[in-house]
Order: structure tokens, then sequence, then C-alpha cells
């Protein structure tokens, strides 16, 4: 710019018209795109995906914990006895909590299905079957 | 952007399906025989509140003998004969599932009264139907004499699957027990101890082949028992079953504690 301005073989009105011509033209754009950006909505399409991202992130979230805790119900409960190799003694505290659990179940007297308290003898003719209910 | 959060949603749904799906799926066995018991609870609370119902309208049908009361009285008959056969089928459906469930149970005894249960079944579920469409006293009354025969039969059935049941938790505990003596042998042998030290615990674990051996004696007298019973099972037979099997309990018992010791 600086040079063309020195050229002297160009014309002055030539140079001071474009200058004038293009500058308000250049510099009017620029101001309204830097004030209109700030004011643009947020598209709703975004929105809806937003929450549905965060929805499927808590729903896998407590999924995990879920997961965990059942396995964690699932596992051996830790054991009183010391451990001296725990290579070997791994095994046998598995099979001491697996025995316990099953004697603790094999209790004879323990009948957790007792046979329906039901009445057998419903009939209409019968006074005495229905006094004995 | 819109492009990378549809295509990271998406990503995250297939992440999470079958992790979700693997979770259903452990749930659904567990909740099984819990669910059957709830529902039992129900139909068992239904039976009550019918018979009583049916108590008071076949009272009021002796008393006053009307068209009226006998109507009521058929009505309140034929509810609680529906009440009590759906209870009595949730409740042996209970009896086959843990029966399915229980790893003690030895197949031959178990299919032959997973056979005798399937006839039972049909026998109550054609009975169902029966009620169901009946509306006058005398179908009723033949429905009510129908059960009145195949009580034995039912009461039979129940108690042979309790008993089945209950030697089979028994049997599975002393399987069980003769798996832990195994283990405990490997670790008698390996573990860095004395020889003196090995040597009781050697002794321990002679003293309890010893114990397996009176228990599976006395496992093969209640099996015998059990195959006496099976023409005449009953509530009786049920309770010698499980007198039969008390020291055995208690032999268990007292071998958790010697398994216990040895291992430390």
């Amino acid at each position: 710019m600086s040079d063309e301005n020195f050229d002297q073989t160009s014309f002055v009105d030539h140079t001071s018209l474009s200058a004038e011509a293009t500058l308000p033209t250049d510099v009017h754009p620029r101001i309204e795109e830097k004030v209109v950006t700030p004011k643009k909505k947020l598209n709703p399409i975004f929105i809806i995906v937003s929450i549905l991202v965060g929805v499927v992130l808590l729903s896998l979230v407590l999924a995990v914990f879920t997961t965990s805790s059942s396995t964690s119900q699932l596992q051996p409960t830790p054991s009183a006895i010391p451990s001296s190799s725990p290579g070997v003694v791994g095994p046998m505290q598995a099979t001491i909590n697996q025995l316990k659990k099953n004697v603790q179940y094999a209790d004879p007297q323990n009948n957790d299905l007792p046979f329906p308290p039901v009445n057998f003898s419903l009939h209409l003719n019968d006074p005495n079957a229905l006094s004995n209910q | 952007m819109k492009r990378f959060v549809l295509f990271f949603s998406i990503a995250l749904l297939l992440v999470a399906q079958p992790t979700l799906a693997a979770h259903a799926q452990t749930a659904t066995p567990t909740t099984s025989i819990a669910d059957m018991q709830q529902q039992y609870s129900q139909l068992l609370n239904s039976y009550r509140n019918s018979e009583e119902q049916f108590s008071i309208a076949a009272q009021q049908y002796y008393q006053l003998k009307t068209l009226a009361s006998q109507r009521d009285a058929v009505t309140a008959a034929r509810q609680v004969m529906l009440d009590r056969v759906d209870t009595l089928l949730i409740y042996i459906q209970i009896l086959k599932t843990t029966l399915d469930t229980n790893p003690g149970i030895e197949l031959t005894r178990k299919s032959a009264l997973e056979s005798q249960i399937a006839l039972l079944t049909d026998m109550l579920n054609r009975h169902r139907a029966r009620v169901e469409i009946a509306t006058d006293r005398t179908t009723i009354e033949q429905e009510a004499t129908f059960m009145d025969t195949q009580t034995p039969t039912i009461l039979a059935d129940c108690y042979e699957a309790l008993s089945l049941i209950r030697i089979g938790a028994v049997q599975a505990a002393i399987d069980q027990l003769a798996i832990s003596q195994d283990t405990l042998n490997t670790y008698i042998a390996s573990a860095p101890i004395s020889e003196t030290v090995r040597t009781d615990k050697q002794r321990g674990s002679d003293q309890i082949s010893s114990d397996l051996s009176t228990m599976h004696d006395t496992m093969t007298q209640v099996l015998a028992k059990y195959d006496q019973s099976i023409d005449h099972f009953d509530a009786s037979s049920f309770h010698q079953i499980q007198t039969q099997l008390t020291p055995l309990f208690t032999l268990l018992n007292q071998n958790v504690e010697y398994i216990q010791e040895l291992s430390r």
C-alpha cells in the first residue's frame, strides 16, 4: 500500500478513490460479524443429543456399579483363617466357605417349604367339614 | 461437532447395551424362585379370603336351603377350589424348581419323582379346568369328592419331594466335605510345617475320612427308608427322614470345625 502511494506514475485520484471505496466495505461487515456471533442460539438438536449422551453415560455408570456390587456379593466372604502360603490356602478357604454354606443349608429341621395349609374337604353338603376348618 | 456427538452417543449405546443385557441375564435365575414364592404368598392369601367367604356361604346355604343361598354357595365353592388348586400348583412348581437346582440329588430318584410331579400337575390342571366351567352344585360336589380321593397322592408326592430335597441338601454338604478334605490333604502335604505338625494334621484328616465313611453308611440307611416310603409318603415319613438326617448334620458341623482347625 505504501509503495503504491509513493508511485509517481499512478494517478492520485485513482488511488484515493480506490482506498475510499474499499475501506468502508471492508470494515463494516467484519464489525457486524463480530457483533452477531455471540447472539447465535443453540441448536435444539444439539441440546437433545447432549441430554441423550448424559442419560446413556449415567445408565452406563449405574450398570457398572450394579454389576460390581452383584459380583462382590457372589465372592466368598474373607475367612478369618490366617494364610501361611497364599497359593495353597486360597483354594482351601474357598472350599471351606462353600462347605459352610452347604452345611448351613443342609439342616434337616429347616423346612422352608412347608406344605400349604389348604383344606381338602370343601363340601357344600357336609357341615362337619365346614366346622372343622 | 454435531456429527461427532451423534457418533459418540451411538457408540456409547452400542457399548452399554451388552453390559445391561448381560446384567439382566445374570439376574434372571436368582429371581425365579423368589418370584414364585412371592406369587405363592399372594395365592395363599387369596385362598384364605375365599375359604372364609365359602365358609359363610356354605353355612347360610345349609341353614336356609334357598336357591339364592345355593347359588352363592356354588359361586364361593368354585372360587375357593380355584384358589386352592392355584396355590397347590405354584407350590409344586417351587418344589420342582428346588429339585432341579439341588446338586446333591441322585438322578434316578430325581427323574422318577419329576415324572410323578408331571402327572400330578396334569391332574390338577384338568381339575382346575373342570372347576372353572362348573356352574351347578352337583358338578362342584363331584370335584370336591374328586379332590378328596386325590389328597393322599398330592400329599405323598409333595412330602416325597420335600424329603428328597432335604436328603439332597445333606448329600451336597457331604460331597463338599470330601472335596474340602482333598484340598486339605494337598495343603498338609505342601505346607511349610514341621513333620510333627504334619503328622498331627494327617491324623486329623484321617478322622474326617472315618466320619465321611460313617456319613455314607447313614445316608444309605436314609435312602433305604426313602425307597421304602415311596408308595405311602406322608408327613410322618418326612419327619422320620428329618430325624434320621439330624445325626449326619451334627457330624457335618463337627467336621467343618475340624477342617477349620487343620487348615490353620
